[in-house]
């Protein structure tokens, strides 16, 4: 019966504003990637957990206390390395704050970005000593107070190995605690060795070896880890791998394995967008009730259109997508648990490694088809920086789901009667998407970022049962990155937007409703942008109307609808639910130029497909490209480049295509 | 002693490291534990691949095990041989 006590977690605050924080002793979670370390850190934090960025770096840790005999500890979870002497980024980063945190010497001042540890929880797998134990050769220059949680003993007991803890404290000279973090078994045991000193004594450690590896510290560390996990663990004979080794030959299979990976991917997708759709109603509908009852609260005039078209309209047009972006997190972190994305990135590198980027982007690029922001996020599983750079700035161009709206729109609008044809269009939006992004992938590591992908190296972990609790709370936590990141951007560029198409206000005129609606529009700053730049947008065939449309959608692509509904004077209900309302594809036929032509005409129309397939039209996502990357720079190159893309891609379609056909 | 790259192993063969070449991932090599000493089983070849080594299972692109040396002779003095991985008999 685990103690609830000691998981029970204590309201998180902030470290700028607790006065105490300081004096509470910080434990570094450290082990290799696939030791479990994210289910033990959850087990002994619970929900109040805090993921950012470590100050100044890109790499991502997370912070939670624990609450054990009147102590609280906190926790620091560390990326997952296989060891602290190599050249690689994360390596060094973790190395960093071990080595400022060493007894002898801590620094005196302590600078926020500065942080030091005063303990070191060391995650081992019970099934790969020899990995977990060679962590434990790396910490010990630098003399931190060490325990080593030895995780899956559960896993390695059903498998029948037996392993001598005593012996084991022994050899390491830290204290080893056998638990099982997915059944919760030796958490407690765990959390009150944390509260309690930690004394390590000299222990085996390595010897000096002699001859060509002499002063290497891999090989004097495996030396000693694979003597120590013979000596003190007792394996049966093979059977161990066997299960996972038949289903390995059929998943890492260069054909048949793509096959399974391309079909496991659409069943995820099928999943996502299945799933995701009763709860995207439920946020709909709750936005227009939000948007109703406060209309009704708040007297007509320029507050009332703030809180109901600029912030609760532009919040509710990306929230939207949250239960999307929630349940393919939970669905990804559910198959990374299985320990079949590493065989994903396996199969998938023969063919990624074509445009210069590695297997592991292939996840990211999947998921960027319903929305770059967890693509983006999602990136962090490519560890060299230029590779994953590279994946950061193509994502966007992959058709995600809120240009469906737009390609409903543009396509009904020009396929009217044709639903072969319509769809065959749809179709060939997603490969345009898809093939602009290898291709720009393929151009940037000539140009931008040179050299090849990073070779493939990666464990492949053993097959398990995911644990359900590990992947939900690995979604709760980055729906709430997703939240805060761009919701507070979201927030603020629609309420930017909202100044630009209602103000300046004039006396309103004569004309009431939807007509009333389009001239304020028209007149609006966004009006005066949008006609200042037509004769920019000229040449792709758009007019200003459609302009005023590119401002707003920056917002979120699907934005352009209720833009385009407003300005052709259908009013803002009349975009419908898929931008395929009769009302809106009616109004926007009928429109015509000064000269008599209809706008959208078969050129003009394709042109701003083509626009919105390539363009940067969705500014949140700068805003978490600019938390990846840690700078303002590649955000901004992002917008630029796509946009340069989407304009001259525009701009070829409408020339070549007026040409052609008029 | 003879050597040669584990890129050129069949699945199914096994060897002990003799040195890993020097090299941009030579440390993430060693890193993993694919360092002079240890025993490795290839698992599947080509590019990328797969080996076994104490258990488990690394994938690798052939241009890095290119640079992990395998010897062909026997190797008595390995210290994971005994640790009861399947391949050790």
């Amino acid at each position: 019966m685990p103690d609830d006590r000691m998981t029970e977690n204590i309201e998180f605050v902030p470290s700028e504003s607790a006065g105490t924080e300081k004096d509470l002793p910080t434990f570094a979670l450290i082990g290799n990637p696939n030791a479990g370390k994210t289910t033990l850190f959850n087990a002994l934090t619970g929900l109040k957990v805090k993921t950012s960025n470590y100050p100044g770096t890109t790499v991502e840790c997370r912070r939670g206390r624990l609450h054990s005999n009147g102590r609280i500890i906190n926790l620091l979870d560390l990326p997952g390395v296989y060891s602290l002497s190599s050249r690689s980024y994360v390596d060094s980063i973790v190395r960093d704050i071990l080595l400022r945190s060493t007894t002898e010497e801590r620094p005196q001042p302590r600078q926020a970005n500065e942080e030091t540890v005063d303990g070191i929880l060391l995650v081992i797998d019970a099934l790969h000593l020899e990995r977990g134990l060679f962590m434990a050769t790396q910490l010990r220059e630098f003399d931190i107070p060490t325990i080593i949680a030895l995780n899956r003993m559960d896993l390695a007991e059903k498998n029948g190995i037996h392993i001598d803890i005593a012996q084991l404290e022994r050899e390491t000279g830290m204290h080893v605690i056998p638990v099982s973090a997915r059944s919760n078994r030796g958490i407690p045991d765990l959390a009150r060795s944390l509260a309690q000193e930690i004394r390590s004594t000299a222990g085996s450690g390595p010897e000096e070896i002699w001859g060509e590896c002499a002063g290497c510290p891999f090989q004097a560390g495996y030396a000693w880890s694979c003597r120590v996990a013979s000596a003190c663990a007792r394996k049966p004979q093979g059977i161990r791998s066997s299960r996972t080794e038949k289903a390995d030959r059929f998943l890492t299979h260069p054909v048949y394995g793509a096959f399974i990976f391309l079909a496991i991917m659409l069943g995820l997708f099928f999943m996502v967008f299945q799933f995701a759709e009763i709860p995207m109603e439920w946020i709909e509908g709750l936005f227009t009730r939000l948007q109703q009852t406060v209309s009704g609260v708040i007297p007509e005039g320029w507050l009332s259109s703030l809180v109901v078209d600029g912030v609760i309209g532009g919040v509710g047009s990306i929230l939207v997508f949250l239960p999307q972006i929630a349940i393919l997190f939970f669905l990804l972190a559910l198959l990374e648990d299985t320990g079949y994305l590493a065989r994903a990135a396996f199969v998938m590198d023969r063919y990624m490694k074509r445009v210069g980027l590695p297997g592991k982007a292939f996840v990211p690029f999947l998921s960027a088809h319903a929305c770059a922001i967890p693509a983006i996020m999602a990136t962090r599983v490519i560890e060299n920086p230029k590779d994953r750079l590279i994946a950061i700035l193509v994502a966007p161009l992959y058709s995600c789901s809120a240009r469906i709206p737009v390609y409903i729109m543009i396509i009904a609008l020009i396929f009217p009667h044709n639903p072969l044809i319509a769809s065959l269009t749809f179709v060939g939006a997603y490969v345009i998407g898809a093939a602009a992004a290898l291709s720009v992938a393929w151009l940037f590591r000539r140009i931008l970022v040179r050299g090849s992908a990073a070779p493939l190296l990666l464990e492949l972990p053993e097959f398990h049962v995911p644990c359900l609790k590990t992947a939900f709370l690995g979604m709760v936590d980055r729906s709430r990155i997703f939240l805060q990141q761009a919701g507070t951007i979201i927030l603020l560029i629609s309420i930017g937007l909202w100044i630009i198409t209602y103000f300046p206000r004039g006396d309103g005129g004569t004309e009431a409703g939807h007509l009333h609606q389009g001239r304020a529009l028209e007149e609006s700053y966004a009006g005066r942008i949008g006609r200042f730049m037509e004769p920019v947008i000229e040449p792709l065939g758009y007019n200003w109307q459609i302009g005023i449309g590119l401002i707003t959608s920056l917002a979120a692509r699907e934005v352009i609808v209720p833009t385009l509904a407003v300005v052709y004077g259908v009013g803002q209900e009349g975009a419908g639910e898929d931008g395929d309302d009769p009302a809106l594809l009616s109004a926007l036929r009928t429109a015509r130029r000064p000269d008599g032509t209809p706008v959208f005409n078969l050129a003009t129309s394709l042109s701003l497909l083509v626009f919105f397939i390539l363009a940067a039209q969705c500014l949140p996502t700068q805003a978490v490209t600019r938390r990846e990357t840690n700078s303002w720079r590649w955000p901004v190159f992002q917008f630029v480049y796509m946009t340069a893309l989407a304009y001259t891609a525009a701009f070829v379609v409408y020339q070549t295509v007026s040409r052609v056909i008029l | 002693m003879d050597d040669r790259g584990l890129n050129e192993m069949r699945a199914g063969e096994g060897g002990a490291i003799l040195f890993v070449e020097d090299g941009p991932e030579a440390d993430a090599l060693k890193a993993l534990g694919l360092c002079s000493g240890q025993m490795v089983r290839v698992i599947r070849d080509g590019d990328p691949m797969i080996v076994d080594l104490f258990g488990t299972k690394i994938a690798m692109a052939a241009s890095l095990a290119a640079q992990v040396r395998i010897s062909d002779m026997p190797a008595p003095f390995f210290h994971c041989i005994t640790a009861g991985d399947d391949h050790a008999g």
